[in-house]
């Protein structure tokens, strides 16, 4: 007999629509982290629980809603960025400037400070747009096939293949400006920027 | 993942730092607040990927029986062509031909201009050069006195 914890995704979103509360329980221990990993990306820091534990409350009220063959990850996420855009038409929430995108554990140092500053994710967060960032983050950080991040955006296919296009010819400028600039920048933002100022 | 691009494995190796510590306290907020709620509404009888096929179902009874009823209303109206064929297939031909007859006898009617349209290329001329140039119609010859 399978724990809770052993079981799939499907399984246990069928046994929590059932009503077994322990195995919503499991699904929610399982992707609280990436749930606000992801939101925190676009939102701050109490504002982001916020958003998860609603995220978390509507999935569980629309469970019945759920169908098996879909990814839970992504129908999660899908819920959490319709709330986070909800929440930001109402203006309840305050999106996170590029310059303060925070890394969760802080920089002791100056040098790691200026290291932060020049992270990937805080380049993108400055020189892309909101839905640029969230697709190449779901894309590259979540590990997102281009079908599902088009769902979780309410896209096509298509649109989400082109703003991801679009979105790396800025990154690539970007970072190719920057490594041009600040050469010793490269190595320390991995292989991306020195792979990109090559081409 | 193999078709993701290379140049931007950074990012993937950067997002994976990022990871986030499982917050207890939130859990427990979102069991607390699940809890509360009802239990999820009892699935419907027809699962949301089958419900294409009852509908077309009844799409294609509909079809049949409306073509039938049509078959059966048209077969009981009456013989009225006086040709005596049956009436139960609408003359739409007849029905176009007498909405329009009016239409075409007014494009029928000649137009004033186009009147001339009909005479001879001179008279015509004529026509056009009067109405560019009207000039006064030419006085009658003298009358000679017959000799004598």
């Amino acid at each position: 007999m399978l724990t809770h914890a052993e079981k799939d995704d499907a399984t246990l979103a069928r046994l929590a629509k059932s009503g077994e509360l322990r195995a919503f329980d499991e699904l929610a221990r399982r992707y609280q982290s990436p749930l606000i990993r992801f939101i925190h990306r676009r939102v701050r820091g109490s504002d982001a629980e916020d958003v998860a534990q609603e995220t978390f409350v509507k999935a569980y009220r629309s469970l019945h809603q759920y169908r098996p063959g879909r990814a839970f990850k992504s129908w999660l996420f899908a819920i959490a960025y319709h709330e986070m855009i909800d929440r930001h038409r109402r203006r309840d929430l305050k999106y996170e400037p590029a310059d303060e995108f925070i890394i969760r554990d802080d920089p002791s140092s100056e040098a790691d400070r200026a290291d932060r500053k020049t992270s990937l994710w805080s380049i993108a967060k400055r020189v892309l747009n909101d839905e640029q960032f969230t697709a190449v983050w779901l894309f590259y950080a979540e590990q997102l096939p281009a079908g599902e991040v088009a769902t979780i955006m309410g896209r096509s296919w298509v649109s989400v293949k082109v703003l991801l296009h679009r979105a790396r010819g800025v990154l690539a400028r970007h970072l190719k400006e920057a490594s041009f600039l600040d050469p010793s920048s490269a190595s320390s933002q991995g292989s991306a920027v020195a792979k990109v100022s090559q081409r | 993942m193999s078709h993701k691009h290379d140049e931007f494995d950074g990012f993937r190796r950067e997002a994976d730092t990022l990871r986030e510590p499982f917050s207890p306290s939130l859990h427990a907020r979102v069991m607390r607040r699940v809890k509360d709620e009802p239990i999820a509404p009892i699935e419907p009888v027809l699962a949301p990927a089958s419900w294409r096929r009852p509908v077309l179902a009844g799409f294609a009874v509909a079809v049949v029986l409306t073509t039938a009823t049509a078959v059966w209303w048209k077969s009981t109206l009456p013989v009225t062509t006086p040709g005596g064929s049956p009436a139960q297939f609408v003359n739409v031909t007849g029905w176009i031909g007498e909405a329009i007859t009016p239409l075409r006898e007014k494009l029928d009617e000649p137009l004033p201009a186009m009147a001339y349209l009909d005479q001879d290329a001179a008279s015509f001329g004529q026509f056009v050069v009067r109405q560019l140039d009207p000039w006064p119609a030419p006085a009658a010859p003298p009358v000679s006195p017959p000799r004598q």
